[in-house]
């Protein structure tokens, strides 16, 4: 596991790689980089951002023939601090593979902006892209938009997206709390059950301890 | 003494002012099975819904008594606490919610300290069993893709889990064959024999042939038009509540309420 304090450096991936990428401090971070994933390659990209400080964060994937990548971002947003989330993926080349989804928690007068696009370019057959946004509110005054787009410019390709914002279902909490959890249980069980399949590719116990108390923290 | 009691109840939804159930008393004592007929939209499932404490209705007048005691400034949570149980007519899929969480969260919410981990599985794989469910469902998101069967099967795994004293159970049997049905009236009778108390909504005859519920309620309307022992179960299960506008001149068509309109603001002209 790669855990980083500064810019991004790796630009082109060359073999199978799995890399988590994991804001530590309170620093603001504003990253702008470009990675290649080359031919046949496999990469497992994880972002995971649970401290309190700004980030504009924008990364470009290109991937090349059969290349597959997965890129999970998790962020927390709390107090007055702005993140945005910029994940575009472009397709270049025939039966590429993407799967990108971005999970998060938004509090207080905080902002939380997920963009995730998808270019799948014109000779780029038999590509498959997802992407999916989903950010919980927990409060009235925060700002949210969670926005995955589409640009496709070549025919026999899958390619789908969604997006969600809002604060936690009201029917999922009821039914919690029919089974005699708090309100804080059923908010806890639920937000852990949403970041659960990203936190969980994360090495690093001590890294996951920290995001379960932090979750913890916030919905007190 | 009566263990839950419904008193002169009036309820409506949230934000809404026409009301769903008018002026509902109904009582039941420990180890009844009270079956809850009526037709379709006619208030059953707002009443269990309301006993459990839903925060989606606002109740108007009335009071709700648990062993002599009123539920009404008690949270949802806390009313599961004091041993009430709804199986839902619909139980939500909630992705990301480990099946296997959600239930050791829901029992160490009923005990005084936490379960252990072998007493856990030990109770799990025994009611698995019971159920006749996978247990390998223990490990999927609560719910999610479950057919309509395992999410019945699952509530009633649950309500053995949880022991509550009052299970409310709505249309439990919607959905399910035979030997489930089977499975599930069998459950109920031995938890009945054991002091548990049922309230039940069907649409079935064959539930109620196997439990056959002591009492019985009608709810048309929104109020409770008749009440009768087994038999009454029997006679609704068999011909239907045509019976109801036949024999008691009691009318069964919804009551809704119409808008009224003010005034007109289109004008035509030539």
């Amino acid at each position: 596991m790669n855990i980083i304090n500064q810019n991004i450096k790796t630009k082109i991936i060359k073999e199978d790689q799995n890399l988590n990428y994991i804001f530590l401090n309170e620093d603001n971070y504003n990253i702008d980089e470009t990675i290649e994933v080359l031919e046949n390659v496999n990469l497992n990209f994880l972002i995971g951002d649970f401290k309190a400080s700004n980030k504009d964060i924008n990364l470009s994937f290109n991937l090349h023939r059969n290349a597959r990548v997965y890129v999970d971002v998790i962020s927390i947003s709390r107090l007055s601090f702005i993140k945005k989330f910029h994940i575009c993926i472009n397709h270049l080349e025939e039966n590429s593979y993407s799967r990108c989804k971005m999970i998060g928690i938004n509090d207080d007068n905080a902002t939380l902006i997920f963009k995730g696009d998808s270019f799948i370019k014109n000779g780029a057959k038999n590509s498959d892209t997802i992407q999916e946004a989903r950010i919980t509110n927990l409060s009235f005054d925060c700002k949210s938009e969670a926005s995955p787009g589409l640009y496709i410019k070549e025919n026999d390709v899958k390619a789908s997206h969604k997006a969600s914002l809002g604060s936690y279902n009201e029917n999922d909490i009821y039914y919690l709390l029919s089974r005699g959890l708090t309100l804080k249980e059923s908010k806890l069980l639920i937000s852990n059950g949403q970041l659960y399949p990203i936190i969980s590719k994360i090495d690093d116990e001590n890294i996951k301890n920290d995001i379960e108390l932090t979750i913890k923290e916030i919905l007190k | 003494m009566s263990q839950l009691e419904i008193k002169n109840l009036t309820v409506s939804a949230v934000g809404q002012s026409n009301n769903i159930l008018n002026d509902v008393s109904l009582s039941v004592d420990k180890g009844d099975i009270l079956a809850l007929l009526g037709p379709n939209g006619h208030g059953k499932s707002t009443l269990l819904n309301t006993i459990m404490g839903s925060t989606f209705y606002t109740v108007n007048d009335g009071d709700i008594l648990l062993n002599k005691e009123s539920i009404l400034n008690d949270d949802v949570t806390t009313r599961s606490k004091k041993g009430i149980f709804m199986a839902f007519q619909n139980p939500p899929e909630i992705p990301g919610v480990i099946t296997m969480d959600f239930l050791k969260a829901s029992m160490n919410a009923h005990l005084d300290k936490p379960v252990s981990i072998y007493s856990f599985y030990k109770e799990v794989n025994a009611v698995y069993n019971k159920v006749n469910l996978d247990d390998d469902l223990i490990n999927r998101y609560l719910n999610d893709g479950f057919s309509g069967g395992e999410k019945k099967r699952n509530e009633i795994l649950q309500l053995l889990l949880l022991k509550p004293q009052i299970c409310m159970l709505d249309e439990i049997d919607s959905g399910l064959d035979f030997d489930s049905i089977k499975m599930i009236a069998d459950i109920i009778n031995d938890l009945k024999k054991e002091g548990t108390t049922f309230i039940i909504i069907s649409h079935y005859q064959k539930l109620l042939e196997l439990v056959k519920p002591n009492k019985t309620a009608i709810l048309v309307n929104g109020k409770v038009v008749l009440e009768g022992d087994y038999s009454l179960s029997l006679k609704v299960a068999t011909s239907g509540y045509s019976f109801l506008e036949k024999e008691y001149h009691i009318d069964i068509s919804k009551k809704e309420k119409k808008q009224v309109m003010l005034e007109s603001c289109a004008v035509k002209k030539r």
